[in-house]
């Protein structure tokens, strides 16, 4: 009996230590197959419809059906009497939910978990029991009523299908349509396969940093655009340098009620450039991300003949701009703001010059009514601090800023916010507000307003 | 312990614990088999039919079953085997038998009962070898499941340009999704938008279809296309068809510039278009560079008589005089990889006398005239997918026109003083949409948006008619200036028509 019971002490031992190593072995080979027998579709995962079931009775209704049918498993082996007892207590008191996901070319259901509630929202949650990964397997557990109703929704229920928002940027073509600074970016070519040359009609009405927003500039600059990146970037501010030249146009205000008695209107034609990009990693490497960018326009064709104003009743005083000048530095990506976005800070100087003249239908030119000033003295300047965050990707897209400066011989500091918020890269607004303060109203040119409010609707197409 | 109860104890753990192994085991043969038995579109396995009287070595021609009667492969002329497999799988090496299916040809050799085999194949298909009869084979009997692993393998070796069959049903290759759209790199969605939209006929390549008994069937060609409506026509016909897309011609009552509804312009329109070709590729629309070009004559008429009188016009009388004048209207598909480019002119020359419409100023009258007007644009396309179901264009430039002011003395017809009001340009953009459902278009819109106003056009399918007949329900709204004041020759209101359009052979 002694060797009889010694026998099949090993025998347990061998049994239970052979066959407990091959029966792994045969059970992960099993699910291997199991779970290798559909269509893989695993880089969908995320964007597959999935919801959780949060109907109290619809879940104890399913619950329950499990029960029944004993399909319950942790680890592929069946659940013990005490366990449910204990998991049951938590489905009274509705701390279980249930996370549901289909497939992604039909209408199956591929993922089914009991989940405590906790646990919804980890990175690897633990499930209440293993889930069930095949509908087919599910429609027999429940009956073909109830899968039925667990596809189709008919319940309470919250939406976790996640919509593909990914931001990309396309280089065949670009239409930024923002009244305020548009840019249609119309051809490009490349030199080595990595760069890329792309070229733009491009707008710009009105110059926040010399105090003419948008609409009250009376004048709206257009021309063409050269921009390169040294490698393309999903981020188009990545570029490697720009340069536009354009010309002006006069522009009616919209919007605006009263004008000043005394209006800024365009007096000539002028040549507009400017010249940005990531200049400074030139004279050192770890100067990277600063935008430096320098703008001016000149007029180089004076409308001096009254003619050039068209036929007016009356004689009247007006002001014009006929040069300015604008140096500007903003470091990108200083630190990222509370995942709010990523901050900017720069500032620079400007300087206008600013003609006050007067119509006369009587007579032949316009009178510069202060030609006793030299050209310099009628130039003001300006410096500005801006700052702000800027946020790319994602479903929301935004560029907040706030603009500080003041006009030295104007007399005046003005501060401002300037927002661009984009949906999907799609659709968006441009809104900018800008006020005065410590205003000398002697100085104060009668041009002015005392704050201003500009907006664009945006519509972005990229491809 | 007692030795007795001690050796009970250990049979029972022994016995116990090879239960709990068989259970699961169970568990997951039911679960696959299951899964093979009723999914019917998202299994990724491939299969091989042995049809004809089937060979198999001697070793299996008879297979143990794990919960059956051994299975026996019936050698028959009408006996086809079914050999189901998963190969290609994420952590799975070699080849893995999964089932297989007897499949019998009850046509062959039964006749129905008036003879001939009745109504058509009948196949009698049965699964006598399930997954769990096979992997016990693989697991127990290892020499039997070799031999028809080596019969698997052995066929696809010996027929590696015939790779194995699939029982996927699902058709990821067509059901590719994409999250951006897509913008075609060549003339397709130009020549989508154009077949859709143009007044004028498109060429389309020949599409050949096999009718029954494989007998190829090449789509009708109507011999003249006519796109017709209550405020314009174009007609061509196949005798005209000596250009790339033939040629045609056009009269209306429209303008293509000014923010006016048909009849609001006081024009009556006479045109001819022809589309040619100037790139190599004269043959392949996709890729040509292409010219559509319209000529364009152009008379002033009164329209502003009828105008109150049309029940499907609803707007003010015009306050602006057209000239009679020329031009034309040119559509280039991207030429030097720049978008594809349209440019219009029409100008004429000054012509005072007797206006349609003058506006009293005290004894006298005063009248407004555009005799000049322009238009280039950048046009560009893309879809909401690569299903083409939404299709969108945009056009983006500059539109000029001129307005001079003629003032009458009293009752004369000739213009005592004449002077120009503008001759500005203005941003121009034009959207377009346009849907399909099943390939087939269903929905227009256009939004266009020049000197301050918005005109909204937009088209619904009303029928379709076999021999390519389409009516559409159109309609158009211009609205009032807005975000500046009206002008001396602007209606206060805005306006819209209402029409059919009846196009044939397009």
């Amino acid at each position: 009996m002694k060797k009889f019971s010694l026998l099949l002490l090993s025998l347990v031992f061998f049994q239970s230590g052979f066959s407990q190593e091959t029966d792994s072995v045969t059970v992960a080979s099993l699910k291997k197959i199991y779970n290798s027998l559909e269509y893989n579709t695993i880089a969908f995962n995320d964007l597959k419809e999935q919801w959780i079931i949060n109907d109290p009775v619809f879940i104890r209704e399913i619950y329950n059906r499990f029960v029944v049918r004993n399909a319950f498993r942790i680890n592929e082996k069946k659940v013990t009497r005490e366990f449910l007892e204990q998991k049951t207590e938590d489905i009274y008191n509705g701390h279980i939910l249930i996370e549901v996901r289909k497939r992604y070319y039909d209408d199956e259901i591929e993922f089914f978990g009991f989940i405590p509630e906790e646990e919804i929202n980890k990175p690897n949650p633990q499930y209440t029991f293993d889930p069930v990964v095949d509908g087919f397997y599910l429609r027999e557990v429940l009956n073909d009523k109830i899968y039925d109703k667990v596809r189709n929704r008919d319940y309470y229920f919250d939406n976790l299908t996640k919509t593909d928002y990914d931001v990309k940027s396309g280089y065949y073509f670009d239409l930024n349509l923002d009244l305020l600074e548009p840019n249609v970016m119309y051809w490009n070519t490349t030199s080595n396969a990595r760069n890329k040359y792309l070229l733009s009609l491009f707008g710009k009405w009105g110059d926040d940093r010399i105090m003419q927003p948008g609409w009250y500039a009376n004048e709206y600059i257009f021309g063409s655009k050269v921009t390169y990146y040294s490698n393309i970037s999903n981020n188009q501010q990545n570029y490697t340098y720009s340069v536009s030249l354009g010309t002006n146009a006069p522009a009616s205000k919209p919007f605006i009620g009263t004008a000043p008695a005394k209006p800024l209107y365009v007096s000539g034609k002028a040549l507009y450039v400017k010249v940005s990009g990531d200049f400074m990693k030139y004279i050192d490497e770890s100067l990277t991300d600063f935008d430096v960018s320098v703008e001016t326009k000149y007029t180089f064709v004076d409308n001096l003949k009254t003619l050039d104003y068209g036929k007016k009743p009356a004689k009247f005083d007006f002001y014009s701009n006929k040069t300015y000048f604008v140096l500007a530095v903003m470091k990108r990506n200083l630190f990222n703001l509370f995942d709010f976005g990523q901050f900017e800070l720069g500032g620079g100087v400007a300087s206008a010059d600013i003609h006050h003249l007067q119509y006369d239908p009587a007579a032949v030119k316009i009178t510069d009514l202060q030609g006793t000033k030299s050209l310099f003295d009628k130039f003001s300047h300006f410096a500005f601090l801006d700052f702000g965050v800027e946020r790319t990707g994602g479903l929301i897209q935004h560029n907040l800023h706030t603009l500080i400066g003041y006009n030295v011989q104007g007399g005046f500091g003005y501060f401002g916010v300037k927002m661009k918020v984009m949906l999907n890269d799609t659709f968006g607004m441009d809104i900018r507000y800008f006020n005065t303060y410590g205003v000398d109203k002697k100085k104060y040119d009668p041009w002015r307003y005392d704050s201003f409010l500009v907006f664009s609707p945006i519509i972005r197409i990229n491809y | 312990m007692r030795p007795k109860y001690f050796v009970l104890f250990l049979l029972n753990v022994i016995f116990f614990s090879v239960g709990l192994n068989a259970q699961t085991y169970d568990d997951i043969y039911r679960k696959i088999d299951l899964k093979l038995k009723k999914d019917s579109s998202y299994l990724n396995l491939h299969y091989i039919d042995f049809t004809g009287p089937i060979s198999v070595p001697p070793s299996v021609a008879t297979l143990p079953r794990k919960d059956d009667d051994p299975f026996s492969f019936k050698v028959s002329e009408n006996t086809s085997y079914r050999f189901v497999f998963l190969m290609d799988a994420v952590g799975i090496d070699s080849l893995e038998l999964l089932y297989i299916e007897q499949r019998v040809d009850k046509s062959a050799g039964e006749g129905g009962f008036f003879g001939g085999g009745g109504g058509g194949p009948q196949t009698e298909i049965s699964r006598d070898f399930i997954f769990k009869d096979m992997y016990d084979l693989k697991l127990n009997h290892f020499d039997q499941y070799k031999a028809l692993y080596t019969k698997v393998t052995d066929y696809i070796k010996k027929n590696e340009d015939a790779p194995p069959e699939k029982l996927l049903r699902i058709n990821p290759d067509t059901d590719i999704q994409t999250s951006m759209g897509i913008s075609s790199r060549d003339n397709t969605d130009y020549l989508n938008f154009m077949r859709t939209n143009h007044l004028h006929w498109y060429p389309k390549p020949k599409i050949v279809t096999k009718g029954k008994r494989g007998a190829v069937q090449e789509e009708v060609k109507t011999t003249y296309r006519l796109d017709a409506s209550f405020s314009q026509i174009s007609f061509s016909h196949e005798i005209m068809d000596f250009a790339m897309g033939g040629a045609s011609v056009e009269y209306g009552f429209t303008e293509k510039v000014l923010n006016l509804l048909p009849y609001q312009a006081t024009l009556f329109n006479a045109g001819f278009r022809t589309l040619i070709s100037i790139s190599d590729k004269k043959t392949d629309l996709n890729k040509a560079v292409m010219v559509d070009v319209k000529i364009m004559g152009r008379l002033k008429m009164n329209t502003s008589k009828i105008i109150g009188s049309l029940p499907f016009v609803a707007a003010d009388k015009p306050l602006l005089n057209m000239g009679t004048s020329g031009g034309f209207d040119l559509q280039l598909t991207r030429p030097f990889t720049l978008p594809f480019l349209n440019i219009y002119l029409n100008a004429g020359g000054p012509a005072y006398s007797s206006p349609a419409v003058t506006i009293p100023k005290g004894a006298d009258r005063e009248a407004y005239f555009s005799f000049s007007q322009a238009e280039a644009t950048m046009s560009f396309y893309w879809n909401a997918s690569d299903k083409m179901n939404s299709r969108f264009r945009m056009d983006v430039g500059a539109g000029y026109y001129d307005v001079w002011k003629g003032t009458y003395i009293g009752k004369s017809k000739s213009a005592s003083k004449k002077e120009l009001m503008q001759d500005n340009f203005y941003p121009v953009v034009n959207f377009y949409f346009n849907f399909f459902s099943d390939n087939s278009e269903f929905y227009g819109f256009k939004a266009r948006f020049f000197d301050s106003q918005v005109s909204l056009t937009s088209w619904l399918k009303l029928a379709e008619i076999s021999g390519g007949h389409i009516i559409r329900f159109e309609g158009t709204y211009i609205s009032a200036p807005v975000a500046r004041k009206n002008r001396a020759w602007e209606n206060k209101d805005g306006g819209a028509i209402l029409q059919l359009r009846y196009r044939y052979g397009f």
